[in-house]
């Protein structure tokens, strides 16, 4: 009697692993289910700027020396690319890297400018821990306001005309790319919505 | 408290310090940056925490796994899990709502919710339970056929209900 309680119980256990398994497997396939709903590159809030808006102008003083000056005729003929960050956002400081390359690359045509809003003592700390000192980095809350940013990080690219091409919340590489990808398109008149689908 | 019980709870529990000390120590700098967005310690310490705590978690994890040491590490653990359990409150008080909780160091954000905290702190009981009195029962082979179901099945639930809370966060990010 008692070895086949033991042999019933070992089924059981085995059941109830194979169960738990499963389970595990579903809630997975969840999670990946999530991630593929997500919105395809960067996602632009309800109520926020509008693309092909005239971008407000401001002169402000940037914390690495001198003035910079976001919005308007662009007399280099190049794109301004508006970072919004903060000081104490994790996803902002893991975009570092990923900008100032992007920074680098696009050179030619684009004009990278951090701004964000808060004490001056915690932005120098950001601009020495990730090398910022190339890049214009203003600290203004009314540049914000104007620009109606909500969330962060938070990218609007303004074109050398002073107009806003596009924008959009930013989370990863893929977000600043969808942001050019949507100012090409534009640029060029095509459809390049597959493209950023895919 | 029965042998078997002992067993599954403080192997589990080892097991748990183990993986989490081991994933907080490959990806320092990942954790070093969960930290700071929690705000609770000088921008000047954090570099030194994200050493020690993954430390503390493997000592713990060992201390757990030997007998001798066990009621000592389980109040430890508890300790460190009623911690983690505060700081995800405070942050929730804070209305810090959008902060990375570090659970999935290196993938996908997830963000902090009041199910962590009931995790942690229900962790931190289970942990307690190892104080209590142990019974000297005999241990025979089909208890350790037992222990061993115990802990997988523990592992199972535990991995479940935490892709279940990731699922529930990731949800509120694409339904906001």
């Amino acid at each position: 009697m008692t070895t086949a309680l033991i042999v019933s119980n070992i089924i059981s256990w085995l059941a109830i692993i194979t169960l738990g398994v499963m389970v595990y497997a579903l809630s997975r396939q969840i999670g990946v289910l999530h991630e593929r709903i997500k919105p395809v590159g960067a996602l632009a809030l309800g109520k926020a700027i509008q693309t092909g808006d005239t971008a407000p102008v401001f002169h402000e003083n940037s914390l690495t020396g001198g003035m910079v000056r976001v919005g308007g005729q662009d007399t280099s003929g190049k794109s301004t690319l508006i970072f919004f960050m903060s000081a104490t956002c994790p996803v902002c400081k893991t975009l570092m890297p990923a900008l100032k390359s992007v920074g680098k690359q696009e050179s030619d045509w684009l004009k990278l400018v951090f701004a964000s809003d808060g004490h001056e003592a915690e932005h120098m700390g950001v601009i020495r821990q990730y090398d910022l000192r190339d890049y214009p980095y203003l600290l203004s809350a009314e540049v914000g306001m104007a620009y109606q940013v909500s969330k962060l990080p938070y990218g609007v690219l303004v074109d050398s005309n002073g107009q806003v091409a596009a924008h959009g919340l930013i989370n990863n590489r893929e977000h600043i790319e969808s942001l050019f990808e949507a100012f090409r398109a534009a640029n060029t008149g095509e459809d390049n919505v597959t493209q950023l689908a895919g | 408290m029965d042998p078997v019980f002992t067993h599954i709870v403080a192997l589990g529990q080892s097991l748990l310090f183990l993986a989490a000390g081991l994933q907080k120590l490959r990806l320092r700098d990942s954790f070093e940056q969960v930290l700071s967005g929690y705000q609770l310690l000088p921008a000047a310490t954090l570099a030194l925490a994200s050493r020690v705590i993954p430390l503390v978690e493997l000592a713990l994890a060992a201390g757990l796994a030997y007998p001798g040491t066990r009621a000592v590490a389980a109040i430890g653990a508890a300790l460190l899990l009623c911690l983690y359990a505060a700081s995800i409150w405070i942050n929730l008080k804070r209305g810090n709502i959008g902060l990375d909780c570090g659970c999935q160091l290196g993938e996908s954000k997830q963000t902090i919710s009041y199910a962590l905290v009931y995790r942690n702190a229900l962790l931190a009981g289970v942990a307690l339970l190892l104080i209590a009195p142990q019974s000297t029962r005999e241990v025979a082979l089909y208890d350790y056929g037992a222990t061993g179901f115990g802990i997988t099945i523990a592992c199972l639930l535990y991995a479940i209900a935490n892709t279940q809370m990731a699922n529930a966060s990731s949800f509120r990010e694409i339904n906001r």
